[in-house]
């Protein structure tokens, strides 16, 4: 059995385990469905959310949000975390507004960002950006503080400008930690999508937990949606794992 | 015994200092050095720790500007630029980057003057095939031994083929059996190309070894206190312990060393070692 085989193998496995050991717990402690349902229920459930067309469109607006949201926020945050990198100015004059931005929830603020921006999908898009922004600035800020010199002092002696010492040397050293801010920023980007769509929408898988909690006590389809966010943000961290395999060699 | 008296020297040094200036002061690693390397002379720079020896070597390879004097290298006797093409500068460590192949490695100082590709690719294979490795070239440095990635820092600083080659204490890091032999493989290398080399060394034997010429720098703020030729045939041996002519430079060298011993032995070399009774 080759390695690929087994880390599949295994993955497999430990969801097997999860599901089982979750039915266990139903089982046993013979819980009302409105409580914690068992597995097989949320299934069926799952598959008639499906099939009736309801759980798509929710998911799709999630997924649109999150996504254009991370873009950003990754695009602007890795910016900025060049820019507080090489400038001590820059550092000084922005980090107390970032650091103080950050320790203002996100939940707070996003009911103000859906006033500014039209409570449309841009003010959406914003609040999911915002919560990615800050690991994924003080990641690449730190990647690149940690070039080591002696590599820059050997770019210099063979002629190396400033951005080609950002280009050739200090963004490809700050990949391995900027990767790691990447990974943190995107299961970020799905709590920021919900948040948002709490702050007003009509569609999204924030809302269909609303929607299965208010209006309907529907529990199973709250763990529809609550699953498939959870798959949702594994599906984003792997992707960010693909890449950092393609862009990061070891 | 490469000088040639007639021609213009590759390297002039007049009345050069160096001063670094940061929150906590300022520290003078330089100061009041002259000298001249003629051109395909290899010379030997050798003088205690904290006497300036890589200092001089950044400021030849204008990493780091003079606080006083200049420094002009030849055509044309102009102050050295980074990355003018004029000089090679091969450090202790290789400093090479982790996520590139050997061969990108060393066509690097040619990506920054911006060469295409092909050309690129050329010269960097003959480059690495100059050090030996031209087996190497798909090779990350991380799969290199020691003494190999110093042979690919080599390589690099070759591949522009720069008339002035800068070592700083290039083959410290290697065990005693594998420098001798690096030695060797430089004299040889040297011998074909006659290129300009400064050599920054510890190892008064390899200077011997090595060089036509010694500079014994004074202790900080260094210059030249002794400049000893190396009257010497070639190919040299690998060690030269047998030659009574190498001896005499040996000690001639070591007596000018000792005469500027370094800072760190002040309070301890002049103490009676107390024998237990």
């Amino acid at each position: 059995m080759n390695a690929a085989l087994r880390r599949v193998g295994l993955v497999l496995l430990s969801a097997l385990g999860f599901v089982v050991a979750w039915g266990l717990v139903v089982a046993i402690g013979d819980y009302p469905e409105y409580i914690l349902p068992s597995p097989q229920v949320v299934a069926v459930r799952a598959v008639d959310a499906i099939q009736s067309g309801t759980l798509q469109p929710h998911l799709a607006a999630t997924l649109e949000e999150s996504v254009i949201g991370f873009a950003l926020g990754a695009a602007a945050a890795i910016a900025v975390g060049i820019l507080l990198a090489k400038s001590l100015t820059a550092e000084r004059v922005l980090s107390p507004y970032l650091v103080a931005a950050q320790a203002i929830p996100i939940l707070a603020l996003a009911p103000l960002i859906d006033i500014w921006f039209g409570g449309g999908l841009t003010a959406r898009v914003v609040i999911c950006a915002l919560i990615v922004f800050f690991p994924i600035a003080i990641a690449t800020m730190v990647g690149i503080r940690g070039t080591d010199p002696l590599l820059v002092e050997m770019a210099r002696a063979n002629g190396a400008r400033g951005r080609q010492i950002t280009r050739l040397l200090e963004i490809p050293s700050a990949m391995p930690v900027l990767f790691g801010g990447l990974r943190v920023g995107v299961t970020l980007a799905v709590i920021g999508a919900v948040v948002a769509e709490w702050a007003g929408a009509s569609v999204g898988l924030g809302v269909l937990i609303n929607i299965a909690d208010q209006g309907l006590f529907d529990t199973p389809l709250m763990f529809v949606a609550l699953g498939t966010l959870a798959l949702l943000g594994l599906t984003f961290y792997a992707v960010v794992l693909g890449a950092e395999r393609v862009l990061v060699p070891r | 015994m490469a000088s040639d008296p007639g021609s213009r020297p590759a390297i002039t040094i007049e009345d050069l200092a160096v001063t670094f200036t940061g929150p906590a002061g300022s520290l003078t690693a330089l100061d009041g050095m002259s000298g001249e390397v003629a051109s395909g002379e290899l010379l030997a720079v050798i003088g205690p720790n904290g006497s300036g020896k890589s200092t001089l070597l950044r400021a030849l390879a204008g990493l780091l500007p003079p606080s006083v004097g200049r420094i002009g290298l030849a055509p044309d006797g102009s102050p050295p630029r980074a990355g003018d093409g004029r000089v090679g500068l091969v450090f202790q460590q290789p400093r090479l980057l982790g996520w590139r192949s050997t061969l990108d490695n060393v066509t690097l100082p040619l990506e920054l003057e911006g060469r295409p590709a092909a050309e690129r690719r050329m010269a960097g294979e003959r480059a690495l095939a100059r050090v030996g490795l031209t087996d190497a070239v798909a090779l990350r440095p991380r799969e290199l031994s020691g003494g190999m990635q110093q042979r690919v820092a080599l390589a690099r600083s070759l591949v522009t083929d720069p008339p002035i080659l800068l070592l700083d204490e290039p083959f410290s890091a290697l065990d005693a059996l594998t420098r001798d032999a690096f030695d060797a493989q430089l004299e040889a290398m040297w011998l074909a190309d006659r290129r300009t080399v400064v050599l920054v060394t510890h190892s008064v034997t390899e200077s011997v070894r090595l060089a036509d010429r010694i500079w014994v720098l004074t202790p900080r703020p260094g210059r030249v206190a002794a400049d000893i030729p190396v009257p010497l045939s070639r190919p040299r041996p690998t060690s030269t312990a047998a030659d009574p002519a190498a001896a005499a430079v040996e000690a001639e060298v070591r007596a000018a060393l000792g005469s500027v011993h370094a800072p760190e032995l002040v309070g301890w070399a002049e103490q009676t070692p107390e024998v237990a009774a």
